[in-house]
């Protein structure tokens, strides 16, 4: 009884181990975006992501895109290189690098939602020890919302009174001359 | 110059219609119907009440209906490029004419009634009628 406990004892630090393993081959921060952007106007979004190394050698990293969301979305920059962190557990601060990732709807589409992935790909670097390369991805989420309303500028609004007060008031003495007739 | 009148009121009307689907973005600009242009086609059916009511108009004063004429073009051009080019400038002349149209019909209206009624009516003298007598003429001297 007590060797079967040991054995999954010892099977869950090896789960742990190599989940560990695989979390720290590259960090990346937030794991999803959800974006709602209103439908029937020109959008120009910017959300940023955020990759860490925690590997105590350098990375290369490149950013593709994936899914339906491909036609609008573009990543700055889509390659770079990241220098060797201090590892885990010195408590000191990891290289980081903000990627920017660029919403760009044009007025006419056609769904209502669009879904993909962006990968980011940890390419091995000459004189590195990383043999494979690791992929991470980040979940999009693009929802199309309700129709847009266009914010319209004082000086439209007023014109429009005007045209309201005109109509008003060209009736008004029309009536009042059809009257007085 | 009445049916001008009132085709530049509906004119003003469906221009201010326009404006206002402008602002909301309904159904009627969305996305796929976009790709027939209908933002062009509305506006031109707007114009096209002007243009047909200022031809009509023709035969009286000729102010108001060649202004109406001119504005026609110039009027759809300003709509369409607002909405194609997404400027609030174009659409700003476009609600301006109506305004300056309606301004002057209501100004021309309003005088040319008001002429008539500065019109004095003239009176007629009742008079009696003229008796013609030729005691003169019978007398015999």
């Amino acid at each position: 009884m007590n060797q079967q406990r040991l054995k999954i004892l010892v099977s869950m630090v090896l789960v742990s181990i190599c989940l560990v393993s695989t979390v720290n081959a590259l960090g990346l921060g937030p794991l999803s975006l959800d974006v709602t952007i209103e439908k029937g106007k020109e959008t120009d979004l910017i959300e940023y992501i955020g990759v860490l190394n925690p590997e105590t050698k350098p990375i290369h990293v490149t950013a593709t895109i994936t899914g339906s969301i491909a036609e609008f979305v573009t990543v700055d920059p889509q390659e770079f290189d990241m220098p060797a962190g201090p590892g885990i557990g010195t408590g000191l601060p990891r290289p980081s690098q903000d990627v920017k990732v660029i919403f760009k709807m044009p007025r006419e589409i056609s769904e209502n939602r669009y879904t993909g992935e962006i990968v980011f790909t940890q390419q091995p670097v000459e004189g590195g020890v990383l043999g494979t390369a690791v992929q991470l991805g980040v979940k999009v989420n693009l929802n199309i919302g309700k129709m847009a309303t266009a914010e319209m500028p004082i000086y439209i609004t007023g014109l429009t009174v005007v045209l309201i007060i005109f109509l008003i008031a060209s009736i008004v003495v029309s009536i009042m001359r059809r009257y007085h007739e | 110059m009445s049916k001008l009148f009132y085709g530049i009121w509906i004119y003003s009307v469906l221009c201010l219609i326009l404006v206002f689907l402008y602002g909301y973005y309904t159904e009627m600009f969305e996305t796929k119907l976009l790709n027939y242009n209908l933002s062009l086609w509305s506006v031109l059916i707007v114009n096209i009440v002007l243009a047909i009511f200022s031809i009509i108009s023709l035969k009286g004063p000729k102010l108001l209906p060649i202004l109406g004429i001119i504005v026609v073009p110039i009027s759809t051009y300003l709509f369409y490029a607002s909405w194609t080019e997404l400027s609030y400038v174009y659409l700003a002349g476009f609600i301006v004419i109506p305004i300056i149209l309606l301004s002057v019909a209501t100004i021309m209206k309003f005088y040319e009634k008001g002429s008539k009624q500065e019109v004095v009516p003239q009176r007629t003298i009742p008079t009696e009628p003229r008796t013609v007598t030729r005691k003169g003429m019978e007398t015999n001297y």
